[in-house]
């Protein structure tokens, strides 16, 4: 299993990251470092997360304490709806430089498209990645309708990531092929479904994960990356970070991916609308 | 009104954790506040002593400031103000089959409590239709691909504009986006929904003799006699045309204010269905019943004017639109509480009647 996803760019992206919300201060300086050692690069953040400064000083230790230097790591971060209603987009990317303490982010997203504000900062994204600030840029919580809505403004450049919720009771089936038919590579944010009662008890994955002799969290990482989804799962545990990313040594049949995906109850944890009125 | 017994200690030990609990800026800054109070106190009166029992006068009046509010929140009177925003605030059941919107005419017409479809009443009383608008927004995602939305149609809800007093919005603040609330102010938000002590200090005496809870909703029997029926209904139209202004229901007249809010929710309940259908969603309208003593009092032509030209007008995509206004189902007043609103025996029949006609689609 290839290890490395490719943007519709041609810039690289590690097929599992690690993602930071809600962590903060003392925990995220130590899990971030706790993930380096166990093998992540790919690290996703967000200036809504309010710990965009503290991802900042939490890489600076990283570089201090390993042997990593910045070319290494994949540095993902978000504009959030309170920059964009601002608009001062290109100067938001500045801000978030400054706090990460880098001269560039790997990949910039769009964190939700805020009604009457996305198209416009979308369009400003774009002027940040022909400046060079930015490898990539892409969005989050995309449905067909919005990237149709971007695609009819003619926009120039179509997101190359758009990071979801996926997790197996949410397998978001047609949205995911929808978005890789237009060359647009899904993330899947909460991609262990918060560990919900369902999944815990799930017999499916209870009878799959001992078979493979791996943890359901493990199981449930895998059905994603064999399906060409880059997961982020969360933790502040260093034993669970190594065991989120220890998911390379088996192979789920094409049957097993289908007993999962049967699991679907398209049942949101993050209700949308809650975070972006209007969606 | 609950009375519980309160430690002082509890609350100190309370300020004291929350004091560990802020941010550093905030810490800081309480620091700052303590430290200015405690010289100024000392340059004032050159005596540590005076200057620590002033604090310490000034501590106790913050604790009983808290000590009140709290309580103060505790009372039907603010139960009461904030009744609706309760449903929201719980946990929302997820892929719902249904949802209704509206003002009172929709809050007490619906309930789904042990009906075939899983489903929330997200009416508040009173209401505009563009702060249902805003509700639907805000919670449109609790509902499963292809959900139902009732919007409900009251008599006069083409006529009704958002409350010009921006205190009216102070229900929506515990469970709406800021960003929904027209003229959203964090300073209604501390005073009327935090400390409701410094918005309205004479509400105190309800921490003595408070008003009786809001239960409303509770009510299965009409308790108004057919006289006091058909005076509430004559009140109703009183009110009505004092607030928007209708001299004649008869007169074929629609006065130049009404005619435009007519149009401006014309446009709004277009761009509500529009919404709808977008999103995968399937907006119905429905007109809940009412009294035949209320209802005698719409003339046709009224009812024309102000009910049906204006779903016509928006409903350029044909959605469905159940009328139930006139229906010889709901003409007993035993299931009403008074002339205009359905109780809880009538809700139940209502709406299973809506969710089989619905089927029916």
């Amino acid at each position: 299993m290839n290890s490395i996803r490719v943007l519709s760019n041609g810039v690289e992206i590690p097929c599992i990251g690690m993602g930071t919300w809600p962590l903060n201060h003392k925990n995220l300086i130590a899990a971030v470092l706790s993930g380096m050692n166990c093998g992540y690069r790919a690290i996703d953040g967000a200036r809504d997360y309010n710990n965009e400064r503290c991802l900042g000083i939490s890489l600076q230790t990283v570089y201090q304490k390993t042997e990593l230097k910045r070319s290494d790591l994949f540095i993902t971060s978000k504009i959030g709806n309170g920059q964009q209603i601002k608009g001062n987009i290109t100067r938001q990317i500045d801000e978030t430089l400054q706090n990460i303490k880098t001269d560039y982010l790997d990949l910039w997203l769009m964190h939700w498209p805020y009604p009457g504000y996305y198209i416009e900062t979308w369009k400003q994204m774009e002027q940040v990645y022909l400046s060079g600030k930015v490898r990539a840029i892409g969005v989050c919580n995309f449905r067909e309708r919005h990237l149709k809505t971007l695609t009819e403004a003619h926009v120039s450049t179509l997101p190359m990531i758009n990071q979801i919720e996926i997790h197996p009771l949410r397998t978001a089936k047609e949205e995911i092929a929808y978005f890789t038919s237009q060359s647009v590579l899904v993330e899947a944010y909460t991609p262990l479904g918060l560990m919900d009662k369902r999944l815990i008890e799930s017999e499916t994955l209870k009878l799959l994960s001992k078979s493979y002799n791996k943890t359901i969290p493990q199981i449930i990482l895998r059905w994603h990356i064999q399906q060409g989804i880059i997961p982020l799962p969360k933790s502040g545990s260093s034993i669970r970070l190594k065991e989120n990313i220890d998911i390379f040594d088996f192979t789920l049949s094409d049957d097993e991916i289908l007993k999962i995906d049967g699991l679907n109850e398209n049942y949101k944890l993050y209700p949308e609308s809650i975070y972006c009125p209007g969606y | 009104m609950k009375i519980t017994n309160y430690i002082p200690s509890q609350y100190i030990a309370r300020v004291i954790n929350h004091y560990f609990y802020m941010n550093f800026r905030k810490k800081i800054l309480a620091i700052f506040f303590v430290s200015i109070i405690l010289a100024v106190n000392y340059l004032l009166t050159d005596s540590l002593l005076i200057c620590c029992c002033l604090l310490a006068t000034m501590a106790l009046s913050l604790l009983i400031f808290i000590l009140v509010n709290k309580q103060l929140k505790q009372t039907n009177w603010y139960i009461n103000h904030f009744i609706d925003s309760q449903k929201f605030l719980r946990n929302i059941p997820h892929n719902l089959e249904i949802c209704n919107l509206g003002s009172n005419p929709g809050k007490f017409a619906f309930d789904y409590d042990d009906m075939s479809s899983k489903g929330e009443n997200w009416a508040i009383g009173p209401q505009s239709l563009s702060y249902d608008f805003r509700v639907l927004k805000n919670y449109f995602s609790y509902l499963k691909d292809g959900g139902i939305v009732l919007i409900t149609i009251a008599p006069l809800s083409s006529c009704l504009r958002d409350y010009p007093d921006d205190r009216s919005n102070a229900k929506y603040y515990p469970f709406l986006d800021t960003s929904l609330i027209v003229n959203y102010s964090s300073g209604i938000n501390f005073s009327y929904i935090r400390y409701p002590v410094l918005s309205a200090p004479k509400a105190i005496r309800y921490l003595i003799r408070d008003v009786p809870p809001d239960n409303r909703f509770l009510i299965n029997t009409n308790p108004m006699s057919s006289e006091e029926i058909e005076q509430d209904a004559v009140n109703w139209l009183k009110g009505w045309k004092n607030q928007f202004s209708i001299i004649n229901l008869n007169s074929g007249i629609v006065s130049e204010e009404n005619q435009s809010a007519i149009v401006y929710n014309t446009k709004l309940l277009s761009e509500m269905i529009d919404f709808c259908l977008v999103r995968n969603l399937k907006p119905v309208l429905v007109l809940p019943p009412v009294t035949k003593e209320l209802r005698s009092k719409f003339p046709e032509i009224f009812l024309e004017l102000y009910v049906y030209s204006f779903i016509r007008n928006s409903n350029t995509q044909h959605i469905k639109v159940l009328d139930y206004f006139n229906d010889e189902r709901f003409i007993d007043n035993g299931l009403y509480f008074n002339s205009f609103f359905l109780n809880s025996k009538g809700r139940r029949l209502f709406t299973n009647s809506v969710l089989l006609d619905i089927k029916q689609i």
